[in-house]
């Protein structure tokens, strides 16, 4: 069930930007959106300041591997809707078909091995977080080690998705590259 | 400073503002964030969805959300409720993973 309050909105503001990103984008608002919206006196700007750090902040990870991160943890959460926003973005930075096998099996998806590692890491964190211990994340950080040592642009990654720190030899060649490195900041 | 030191004044933010303002009592609220992560059992009816929600937030029903609605007195209250409840899972497996990962010791590095 939807709490009415929370469909609506609790203020004059947030009720007439509902009505209007409702109207401008010819669909429902989603509940996501909805959600962001209500009581924002309460843990909204705390939790929209983490998240935003952590999706769109500094980072090794490009914001498109950050977003399969994110679809992944959805998928582990069996929450549909999330899994299609945040792969919608993912797709933005990384091949589509590389993503789909991702979200149907990461083990055997054509990724490489630091970020196949941190999604197990991911997994086991979504799904047993009491068993979750430093080999596990040794075990990560010893595949993100590895991953400095690819010479050649691997198959399946469509654009430069490294540390800055370690800039990938053929991020120049990359037409997107640009872009993901400013959307890494 | 560190990225996880970043992260763990974040986790501090939400769980600050978690505890602050709010029409619920904090307290419940506390209480619902740690049993959304294993922590005892609360009063019902609060009971039955934040242990839902820990467990399995896609199975939560109508008729958890509906008793809580009227046993919190508001849309506004239930609410708090539920984010209680679903950050209390969230930073659970946040505090797991930085103990995962400062427990990596040099491997981190």
């Amino acid at each position: 069930m939807r709490l009415p309050d929370v469909d609506r909105g609790d203020t004059v503001r947030s009720r007439a930007l509902i009505r209007f990103i409702s109207v401008i984008t010819g669909m429902r608002l989603p509940d996501a959106a909805r959600v962001a919206l209500y009581h924002a006196d309460f843990v909204g700007p705390a939790l929209g300041a983490w998240t935003q750090a952590v999706m769109r902040g500094p980072s090794g990870w490009t914001v498109a591997e950050r977003e399969l991160m994110a679809a992944m943890v959805a998928r582990w959460n069996s929450c549909a809707f999330c899994v299609g926003a945040h792969r919608a973005i993912a797709i933005r930075g990384l091949d589509p078909a590389v993503v789909d096998a991702c979200l149907a099996d990461h083990r055997t998806a054509p990724v490489a091995p630091a970020l196949r590692a941190t999604l197990s890491f991911l997994e086991k964190l979504t799904a047993a977080p009491d068993e979750l211990g430093a080999d596990d994340a040794r075990e990560a950080f010893a595949a993100g080690r590895r991953r400095r040592n690819w010479p050649t642009r691997p198959p399946w990654r469509p654009c430069s998705a490294s540390s800055p720190a370690t800039p990938t030899p053929w991020a120049s060649r990359c037409p997107l590259s640009a872009s993901s490195r400013s959307r890494r900041r | 400073m560190e990225a996880i030191e970043r992260h763990r004044e974040s986790a501090d933010d939400l769980r600050a503002a978690l505890l602050g303002g709010g029409v619920t009592d904090a307290a419940l609220r506390a209480a619902v964030a740690a049993r959304a992560s294993g922590g005892p059992a609360v009063e019902e009816p609060y009971d039955t969805l934040t242990h839902q929600i820990g467990e399995a937030a896609h199975r939560v029903t109508d008729a958890q959300v509906a008793a809580v609605r009227d046993a919190a007195g508001s849309d506004k209250a239930a609410f708090e409720i539920v984010l209680s409840a679903c950050i209390g899972a969230g930073l659970a497996r946040w505090d797991a993973a930085a103990r995962a990962i400062e427990g990596a010791g040099d491997a981190a590095s």
